[in-house]
């Protein structure tokens, strides 16, 4: 909206730049110190300066200690393996679940839905208790199997993709049904691709979520070799703390960069896919 | 009459056929489905619910039925009430801060052309961060000595000051870290709830005689937000509630720091107290459903669709 | 006598090289009816914008009243606005909506204040004397039943009656309208053109009416401004814009079916000739240069006289209207369709078939002139009969 001649007029968006560098001093500050520490020496770790150049670049020293000192790597990998699993499921089952719901009328649809609903409400943290009972009871603890189970459902997602393809014209399916297309291929092949903006804004949602879940993993994986970025985060910290920020923090900029750089690659998709869902 | 109309009781029976043919299609869609929906959600609660009123310790040989004395021991124990009113402490504080500075935020940021995306990265970047790695730099950045914002504080002659053992900053410190972590989550849904306002509504406004920036937050931003600022505080106050990350990392429920999710975690996995965790769990759940309830029925009158 | 709105050389422009006005000039006399009509991105509605107050000009004057306003904000100028979307706020009953325009002006800043407000002194009165013109002004527009209501539970024209309402209620002198009509349906429309006028005669404000709909704006105008790429083409009684159209394009645009037009040649003594064969009778002053002959298709004719132009043409399409056709004939020769528009008596007992041959004329003394600058031209008319192709 064009501002009218006024004294005030060029101070309000310098004021409101002020406000919002000031916010952004704040959130972006254990960014900085995370990355400045992972390139300090000890000694000018110690000293505490503000000075954003390192006297000595000692980048080399803390990020092969990190590496040294707990499989970074094996964590990154372990992240990949869980979380592709996770989605890969989650989209398996939810798609045809959802399309179900959405367009075949059967017996007990309602009910379905309603349950689907009601587990919406219901935070994972609830059902902790008793799937780690089961899984022990089976043996599977300390597995990829246990860390993935719980989220192979994702009543999130059906819900999700069921408003989605409701949308989708009875026309074209009855269509497709003429034209010979199985049920399934109808869903697969005509129904899920119609709804890729959807399909991929849960995907970005359902990956950040799990690479960031420490409260699961943390549950059922106590084997270092299995454990996920957040989990592994926090083995070092209990373990190697001591004081050495350097190799700490440059563990925690390699944990953290692959959703960082992701993020800033596929601004767009992160903040819709991560936005949309609205759960955390 | 034409030669294709069958006596009723028949087409009514191939109907009914077609309608079983049918229903089979849409249960071997749902089937995985409604199998994980059975085993991750109804038998888990199900036994969730068992389990609370037993005294079940994981690998017991016995194990006896004791009616609410879970309930009644949670209420009794210290460091449960604790856990709860740190939590409550917890969600009074990132649910106004949260909320509210991203509303704020969110509106000055809408002003802003050309540096307005620069903005959105920078907030957003705390919500794609791994929680537990960016609570770790926290945990080192408020060190008494080696943080740097106590070499802040002691340039301004402040004293030293321990945000993460002084048991009157901890909570309020954890919760200043939920708000970095949730701001930029709550911004853009603010942002996208600012879009979506007409902007003939401003023009009536100003014509009606609002022009001052308080006249128009009040007399269009603020009603036309009323769904959205219903939302994110839902959403702050249940992510506030489930607050465990930070916890785990900086403090591990010592010096009085226990939360409600950390205190399940103990009593469950650590100390595999089975039927007192079913217990707290139950508590924990239907505080995060009540809560929910409880908001969404109260700010309800204030949106007016 | 005073205007009831001066605009003295407005120009605007939102990207440097694109101007959206240019040089805009226009005088209303108090209490008239001016309609703004142009097809969309003619700059009408950021005119009418920047008459509220909601845009500012880079250059040039406006003044309501004879008083200038140019740099005053929007709630300063005496004006009321209806937009195209109603804008009422949804949060608010009508009642509310309504007394807005009063709260704001008459209620200091911290007694509009929630809860803080009531304990303002004297707020109580002057909350009854806009209660007061809340309950006048609905009585007027037959939305008393509506007060307590919200905006979602309206239909289309209620939120207009309320719109307007919510104009009306502090009296301004000048009301501003952008596409007012534009979401209703047709009927509604046409309804409400009529409400519109009755309205306009019993306030007697001034009223600026921004419309695309050129019938909108003939029905309902004392004037009509008709704009295009940020310029006036014509500003003129309804009538003076059919009958006499300072431009080819307002020609063009005024008028249903549009008008016809013919390619026309001045040869270097001022004489007129149509498709390749002079139209005798017609003369201009200016010479040597390309022109269009415009004729509606009310004054195109199915039968000659002497002295008219005469085509010979095959009948298209016929189009009933009821009390009158609608004829498309292609004349001999070339890639066009006549629009001829005839009474339904002067056709009776002589049935048409598409594909007949049929003879057209106008007479030369209804066929509009203008020039290759798409200005209206001067001519002057002789008897004198020609045909340009013998039918």
């Amino acid at each position: 909206m064009r501002k009218f001649p006024s004294p005030l007029a060029g101070l309000t968006p310098l004021l409101s730049h002020l406000v919002l560098l000031i916010g952004a001093a704040f959130i972006l500050l254990p960014f900085f110190w995370m990355v400045l520490t992972s390139i300090r020496s000890p000694s000018e770790i110690f000293s505490v300066s503000f000075w954003p150049i390192p006297r000595e670049f000692y980048g080399w020293e803390n990020y092969g200690e990190a590496f040294g000192m707990v499989p970074l790597l094996r964590f990154m990998l372990n992240g990949v393996i869980v979380c592709l699993g996770i989605l890969v499921v989650q989209l398996l089952v939810a798609v045809p679940a959802a399309y179900a719901l959405a367009k075949l009328p059967f017996a007990g649809r309602r009910l379905l839905f309603a349950l689907v609903v009601g587990a919406l409400c219901v935070p994972m943290q609830v059902l902790a208790l008793p799937l780690f009972m089961g899984l022990a009871e089976f043996n599977l603890l300390n597995t990829y199997f246990a860390m993935m189970l719980p989220f192979f459902l994702s009543v999130f997602a059906i819900f999700l993709f069921r408003q989605t393809f409701k949308s989708y014209p009875d026309e074209i399916i009855q269509a497709a049904r003429l034209d010979g297309f199985t049920e399934l291929e109808i869903c697969w092949r005509l129904v899920a691709p119609s709804a890729l903006p959807a399909i991929s804004a849960f995907a970005v949602f359902s990956l950040v979520a799990h690479w960031n879940d420490l409260y699961w993993p943390m549950i059922v994986v106590s084997d270092t070799k299995l454990a996920p970025p957040p989990l592994g985060m926090l083995f070092f910290t209990n373990a190697e703390a001591g004081s050495n920020y350097g190799a700490l923090m440059a563990g925690a900029t390699v944990l953290t960069a692959p959703l960082v750089v992701a993020f800033l690659f596929a601004r767009r998709q992160f903040i819709q896919g991560i936005t949309m869902t609205g759960v955390k | 009459m034409s030669a294709i109309s069958l006596p009723t009781d028949i087409s009514r029976r191939r109907d009914r056929r077609r309608g079983y043919a049918e229903s089979l299609k849409g249960w071997t869609f749902v089937s995985p489905a409604a199998l994980l929906l059975m085993l991750i959600y109804l038998v888990p609660l199900a036994m969730l619910l068992a389990l609370s009123v037993t005294d079940y310790q994981l690998g017991a040989v016995v194990t006896g039925f004791v009616g609410l004395d879970n309930f009644e021991r949670a209420f009794a124990d210290p460091v449960f009430q604790r856990a709860f009113s740190n939590t409550l402490l917890y969600v009074a504080i990132v649910i106004p801060f949260g909320v509210g500075l991203a509303l704020v935020i969110a509106i000055l940021i809408h002003q802003r052309r050309r540096t307005r995306s620069l903005y959105e990265i920078i907030y957003f970047l705390p919500v794609t961060a791994t929680l537990v790695a960016m609570a770790t730099v926290w945990q080192f950045i408020l060190h008494p000595r080696l943080g740097p914002v106590n070499k802040l504080l002691q340039t301004l002659g402040l004293p030293e000051t321990h945000f993460l053992s002084d048991p009157a900053l901890i909570v309020p410190t954890l919760a200043a870290i939920g708000v970095w972590q949730v701001v930029g989550f709550n911004v853009i849904l603010f942002l996208a709830g600012l879009t979506a306002i007409p902007r003939e509504l401003y023009d009536a406004a100003r014509v009606d005689g609002a022009s001052a920036p308080l006249d128009r937050f009040l007399t269009v931003t603020w009603p036309q937000l009323g769904p959205t600022t219903m939302f994110v505080t839902v959403t702050t106050s249940i992510t506030a509630f489930k607050v465990f990350e930070t916890v785990a990392v900086l403090t591990k429920g010592q010096r009085g720091t226990e939360v409600l999710l950390y205190a399940i975690y103990l009593e469950g996995f650590q100390y595999f107290e089975m039927g007192y965790a079913a217990a707290l769990t139950l508590v924990f759940m239907t505080f995060v459903l009540l809560l929910s309830v409880w908001q969404t029925f109260h700010l309800d009158r204030r949106v007016h669709y | 006598m005073t205007l009831g709105l001066e605009l003295r050389g407005l120009d605007k422009s939102f990207e440097p090289e694109n101007p959206v006005l240019r040089g805009i000039d226009l005088s209303i006399r108090r209490g008239e009816f001016v309609s703004l009509v142009g097809s969309s991105g003619c700059g009408k509605s950021t005119l009418l914008r920047i008459i509220a107050g909601l845009e500012q000009a880079d250059g040039g004057r406006v003044a309501i009243d004879g008083r200038e306003v140019t740099y005053l904000e929007p709630k300063a100028r005496r004006i009321a606005m209806v937009f195209q979307s109603y804008a009422l706020y949804p949060h608010m009953t009508v009642a509310a909506n309504i007394a807005t325009p009063l709260i704001m002006s008459r209620l200091h800043f911290l007694a509009r204040l929630p809860l803080l407000g009531a304990l303002a002194p004297g707020r109580r009165q002057v909350r009854s004397t806009i209660d007061r013109a809340v309950e006048e002004v609905a009585d007027q527009l037959e939305i008393r039943p509506l007060l307590g209501r919200k905006p979602a539970q309206l239909s289309g024209g209620q939120r207009q009656r309320v719109a307007l309402a919510r104009a009306m209620v502090r009296q301004p002198s000048l009301f501003l309208m952008d596409e007012p009509l534009s979401n209703l349906d047709a009927k509604l429309r046409v309804h409400m053109r009529g409400e519109l006028t009755d309205l306009h005669r019993r306030v007697g404000a001034t009223f600026v009416y921004v419309t695309h709909d050129q019938v909108e704006a003939m029905t309902m105008s004392d004037r009509i401004a008709l704009m295009e790429r940020g310029a006036i083409l014509q500003f003129g009684t309804p009538s003076e814009l059919y009958s006499a159209p300072a431009n080819l394009r307002v020609a063009q645009f005024i008028g249903t079916p549009s008008i016809n037009c013919f390619p026309a040649e001045i040869d270097s003594a001022g004489t007129v000739s149509c498709l390749g064969r002079p139209v005798s009778g017609m003369v201009t002053s200016e010479t040597r240069q390309r022109a269009s002959l415009a004729v509606r298709p009310e004054s195109i004719r199915l039968s000659a006289r002497s002295e008219d132009v005469v085509f010979g043409a095959t009948l298209r399409r016929i189009e009933h209207h009821g009390s009158e056709y609608i004829l498309f004939a292609e004349p001999q020769g070339r890639d066009q369709l006549v629009r001829i528009r005839v009474s339904g008596a002067a056709l009776e007992g002589q049935p048409l078939a598409e594909g007949q041959a049929l003879t057209i004329a106008f007479s030369a003394a209804d066929a509009h002139l203008f020039g290759s600058d798409d200005r209206r031209m001067d001519v002057s008319l002789f008897d004198a009969p020609v045909r340009l192709q013998s039918a």
